[in-house]
Order: C-alpha cells, then structure tokens, then sequence
C-alpha cells in the first residue's frame, strides 16, 4: 500500500507535464507544429466533433487522473486508518473507472501517429514524451502495486472493531 | 477424477457474491438484499442484464455500419482533398509501404469491435435459445472480449494527434470526419454492453456434452 501512496503520488506530479508539454513537434515546409493531449482535444472540440472530443478527453485525460486520485486517497486512507466507508466508495469508483483509463492505448497511437508521419517531415519528441513515458510507467506500476481485497480487509476489521 | 458429475453453481448453493467486493452472502430471503461490507445491491444474476446487453449491441451494430460508410479523417494535400474511411484508410497506409502499423490499426478499428459485437450477439442468442456451449470456453472469452474493448480507441486518438500535427494550411491538413463521432460512440457502447452482460448466466446454460 505504500508503493501504491509512492507511486500515485509520483503519477499525479507527472500528470500536468506530461499533458501540456509537447509531446511531438512536426516542422514540415517551413512551419512547425506542436501537439499535446489537451491540443488534440481542443482541435476536435473547436472543428465540431465535440462527442469525440469529449470521449478523447475523458478516457486519456479525465479518467487517469480520477483513477490517480482515487489511488492516492484509498493508500492514504490505508495508512492512516481513515473510516471504512470512504474507503469503500472509493474502491468502488476506481473500480468502475478501471477500464476507462485507457493510457497506454494513447501511447501506442503517438506511437503510430510517429511512425505514419515519419516520412513526412521532420519529427521531433518533446519533453512531454519522456513525461508520458514516465507516467505511463507509474500509472501501470502503481495499479499493479495496488491490491483491492487489502482494502477489502481492512474495510471489514474496521466494522468489526466498531461493532 | 469423475468429471460427469455437474459443478455446483453459487445460486444453486444459495450463495451471492458482491459484484464490487467479492464477499459471499448467504440468501436470506428478502426481495432487496445489500452486501454488508460495502453497502453495493446483491443478485444472483444483474437484473435485466440480457435486455439491456441486447439494446447496446444493437446500438452498436448500427453505429458501427455508419462508422465505416461516412469518412473519418480528411485529408487536404496541396489543395487536394481526400476523405477517408476506416477501411480506405488502412488501406492507402499499406500502399505507403507501412504495413505493420496498417495492421494494427486494422485489428484495433474493424477486427476489434467486430469480433466484440459477433461474441456478444452469439452468446446472448445462445442464452435465450439455450444452446448446448462448453461453459468454460465461453467465460474465457468473454474476459477476453472485456480485456481487448479499451484498444478499439486507438484510431481516435491518432487522429487526434494527426489533426494537431498537420496543420500547414491548405498544403497539407488533417481534419477529422463525422464518422469519428460514431466510431467513438462503437467503442463506449460495447464498452458498456460488455458491461452490463451478467458472465454468471453463463452458467445458467445446459451443460455441454462438448
């Protein structure tokens, strides 16, 4: 539970640079452009697809993040004790969020997206790459790490000390 | 070992399991029961599963048609538009020598989904027919079909990135199609009907001689 408390802390301070540093820079005739996750987003959004938008901006962005919190609030709440209850709603949540965090699914699409466009100009990995690398890294770790019928246990020793 | 002999099912034994935490109940007999260490309603089977499971599949077969008939990516090269679908997309990536990566998305935008509503659809006919299955096989793949639903997304993030990236004005731009609104809506309803399917009533099926 601790490593779980490491590494979702981890998570969440990887979490802004890697979503607003840019990820790939493609300068081709003469004009560069940069992307990042939320550039992505905004560019549907702004185009019309606004659903797409949304569904994007949700399973890469959103849920990963809730699923961080949720992460760093139950190991929290582990260590220190806090009442079942919390943590049992929490697990809830981040079980219902699991299949939505669909974080390495992204990065094999910068993945493709760098390979197709390769050829067309010149590719450049930014910052945010290595931050995604590394957050995708922490984000598997930590919910590997994480071990709900823990949580599970300690939820059913806090009832019975109450009752 | 006799294997002839019927495995005994938890609603058989009167026994339910949380959906949430895992914890066996015994069946008291009430209408409304709730698990005692998380508080989540307990069934034997979810209620309403089948129906529900059959409307998201529906939807999504529908959704899926017009997914791949309306382009998903337009293409502006030095002027020049070319819309593509899906599939004229996958294409025209193994024309550009890149065929691994056209393999890939080709599983994870047509293989993926279809596979996931034909499993879907063939195991909700064979529960309201009752078909004779090999209980097993079937709970197999249906955590398959649960594991590989989230990579269907892969073309929508693509081309998310793709829209940033290319954007050189009227030389070459990447714009997005309306088929990524319903390909998006594909992958969150078969997430959601794999969802909603109860694997339990998997086990409501007659046994197999298989």
């Amino acid at each position: 539970m601790v490593r779980t408390l490491a590494l979702s802390l981890a998570g969440l301070l990887l979490f802004i640079p890697a979503n607003i540093l840019p990820i790939l820079t493609l300068e081709m005739l003469g004009q560069s452009n940069v992307s990042t996750s939320v550039q992505g987003i905004v560019v549907m959004t702004y185009e019309g697809y606004w659903w797409m938008g949304f569904i994007v901006a949700f399973c890469s962005i959103v849920a990963p993040l809730l699923k961080l919190l949720l992460l760093t609030g139950i190991s929290t709440g582990y260590l220190l004790h806090w009442k079942g209850a919390l943590l049992s709603s929490w697990t809830k949540w981040y079980q219902h969020l699991n299949e939505w965090g669909m974080f390495d699914v992204y990065m094999l699409g910068i993945l493709v997206s760098y390979i197709k466009l390769r050829n067309d100009g010149d590719l450049i990995p930014g910052v945010g790459l290595l931050c995604f690398i590394a957050l995708l890294l922490v984000v598997s770790g930590c919910a590997s790490a994480f071990d709900a019928q823990q949580v599970w246990a300690k939820v059913d020793q806090s009832k019975a000390v109450k009752a | 070992m006799t294997e002839q002999a019927v495995p005994l099912t938890a609603m058989a034994a009167g026994l339910m399991a949380c959906h949430s935490c895992r914890k066996l109940h015994r069946d008291n007999g009430k209408r409304a029961q709730y698990c005692q260490r998380c508080g989540d309603p307990l069934h034997y089977r979810a209620k309403k599963s089948l129906s529900r499971t059959w409307a998201l599949c529906i939807c999504a077969a529908i959704f899926m048609v017009l997914a791949n008939i309306y382009p998903i990516m337009t293409v502006t090269y030095f002027g020049k538009d070319t819309h593509d679908t899906i599939m004229s997309g996958i294409i025209s990536l193994v024309r550009e020598g890149m065929a691994p990566i056209a393999a890939i998305v080709f599983v994870a935008s047509i293989v993926v989904p279809l596979v996931k509503l034909v499993v879907l659809f063939w195991l909700l006919l064979s529960l309201q027919n009752n078909w004779k299955m090999n209980k097993r096989q079937c709970a197999q793949i249906f955590r398959i079909l649960e594991f590989i639903g989230r990579w269907s997304m892969l073309d929508l993030f693509v081309i998310a990135i793709l829209v940033t990236l290319v954007n050189v004005g009227n030389i070459a731009n990447v714009t997005g199609g309306p088929a990524a609104t319903y390909f998006a809506t594909v992958v969150v309803l078969t997430m959601f009907a794999a969802h909603t399917f109860d694997p339990r009533l998997i086990w409501d099926l007659q046994d197999s001689t298989e």
